[in-house]
């Protein structure tokens, strides 16, 4: 019995250590750091767009898309 | 099937270290995959081969991820993700490498079939069952839609940043740094790595050829595998042939390029809200709406007057129900079975996904040659969405059985 209750101890312990959360200043890191290279690459699409689906044009026939 | 066992007593790795691990594996993965394809009109010229060599070695390529997924995730749900990722991104690096060299044809085979091989070590169906075992069940979904995000971001993020790194250092160069960028993954595979360990306090010790058996007699992982072939249908029609249907329309260029980014931001949003909404409603049922919403859309296309604007609008409302599919498909594929086999299981899905995109593009072009309107496409995929909405209603959103038993 006892062993029993040290498992589901350890169980929900183990549990809680792996779903504790991202520590705010590295969310907040990551978030900006990925809003960043988003952004860059919406900027990007905007002036330079036409060239990439031009470039892109040749190829898209025939390969596959995920 | 089962044996009761303590809880593994190595410490596992938080799930966001492993989230954001995998998160940046997938993205780098995806981004990579995706513009291969730019490498065509340089490479063309610069080797004086046709064109054929080069797409035929993009679509062997993606044959090999799409069959290669199956046998990734078998060796990562036995011996872990980790080792899966690293032999992936071994097989990337070695690909763009006789990419960059290639001085004929063949070459570029070799590397389709070696870059297809990386892909389906460091994309998301061999991680999906490292990051679904490290996630608590009511978690799940979210944690894999954040894969799911990650692996858009990678997607969108790479073309315009690859397209004006080739413009500045030239293919060649671009192609070398691109394979140092690959190296990137090398630690990152570090907290995926590591036998799949005891959950929640039992072992599934089902074998390889039990989970199989029991798959192909699951009439509702059947009908998942059926609806999936849809989405890769739509997926890879819509996002390749819609700059043509824009051209054929009389519209400027610059309205694919805003339709086709409202499309990748609406995924980020829409793959959010799938792995949020798995707490309020099934998953099945959100599949349900997800390919019902996209009738809409194709019908819109089909019905409303074409403006720029609507087609920008639609293509954002598509985006929305663009790869929002994946956490839903991929957490159901361990709500039947637990995840002991999951990245394998999901890579069967998977399969099906990659026919679906062929089967698309195949048809888009062949129809469009016949007719000269990709009015019959639009139909086509009402009908198909409409399909895969009803086989998705019915699937019995429950464990089989044997895990019924044991928990």
């Amino acid at each position: 019995m006892a062993q029993q209750s040290q498992t589901i101890a350890g169980a929900v312990a183990q549990r809680q250590a792996r779903t504790e959360r991202m520590p705010r200043v590295l969310r907040t890191a990551l978030l900006a750091g990925l809003g960043a290279v988003v952004a860059g690459a919406v900027y990007l699409l905007a002036v330079r767009g036409e060239a990439l689906i031009l470039d892109l044009g040749a190829v898209s026939q025939r390969i596959f898309c995920f | 099937m089962q044996k009761h066992v303590s809880p593994a007593i190595t410490p596992t790795q938080p799930l966001w270290v492993v989230i954001v691990s995998a998160g940046i594996i997938c993205g780098i993965a995806m981004g990579l995959r995706q513009v291969m394809g730019l490498y065509l009109p340089p490479m063309t010229t610069e080797l004086g081969i046709g064109r054929e060599p080069f797409s035929t070695a993009m679509a062997i390529a993606n044959l090999t991820w799409g069959i290669g997924a199956v046998f990734a995730g078998m060796v990562a749900d036995r011996y872990g993700a980790g080792r899966v990722v690293v032999s992936g991104v071994l097989a990337t690096m070695a690909g763009m490498y006789v990419m960059y060299a290639a001085r004929s044809g063949l070459d570029l085979m070799l590397s389709g079939i070696l870059l297809g091989i990386g892909v389906s070590g460091t994309g998301i169906t061999s991680l999906v069952g490292a990051v679904g075992r490290a996630a608590p069940p009511d978690k799940r979904t979210s944690a894999i839609a954040s894969l799911g995000m990650a692996g858009g971001i990678g997607g969108f993020v790479a073309f315009p940043y690859t397209h004006l790194l080739m413009d500045a250092a030239g293919w060649q160069l671009s192609l070398l740094l691109l394979t140092l960028t690959t190296g990137i993954m090398l630690p990152l595979a570090w907290p995926l790595s590591g036998k799949p360990s005891a959950a929640a306090g039992f072992v599934d010790t089902q074998t390889l050829g039990g989970a199989i058996r029991e798959a192909f007699t699951h009439p509702s992982y059947l009908l998942l595998v059926a609806g999936f072939f849809v989405c890769g249908f739509h997926v890879a029609f819509y996002g390749v042939h819609l700059p043509a249907f824009v051209a054929d329309k009389g519209l400027d260029g610059s309205v694919a390029v805003i339709a086709l980014t409202m499309v990748g931001l609406g995924n980020l949003v829409g793959t959010y809200l799938a792995g949020q909404s798995a707490r309020f409603i099934e998953k099945r049922r959100g599949l349900s709406l997800i390919y019902f919403g996209r009738c809409f859309i194709f019908l819109g296309l089909l019905t409303l007057p074409i403006t720029a604007l609507t087609i920008i609008v639609l293509s954002a409302l598509l985006g929305l129900f663009w790869l929002s599919t994946v956490p839903l498909t991929s957490s159901l594929v361990a709500t039947f079975f637990g995840t002991r086999w999951m990245s394998m299981l999901f890579g069967v899905v998977f399969l099906s996904h990659q026919v679906g995109s062929f089967t698309g593009l195949w048809l888009a072009g062949t129809l469009y040659d016949l007719t000269k309107s990709y009015d019959m496409m639009w139909w086509i995929s009402i009908a198909l969405g409409l399909f895969a909405a009803a086989v998705h209603w019915p699937i019995q959103e429950r464990p089989v059985p044997r895990l019924a038993a044991a928990t």
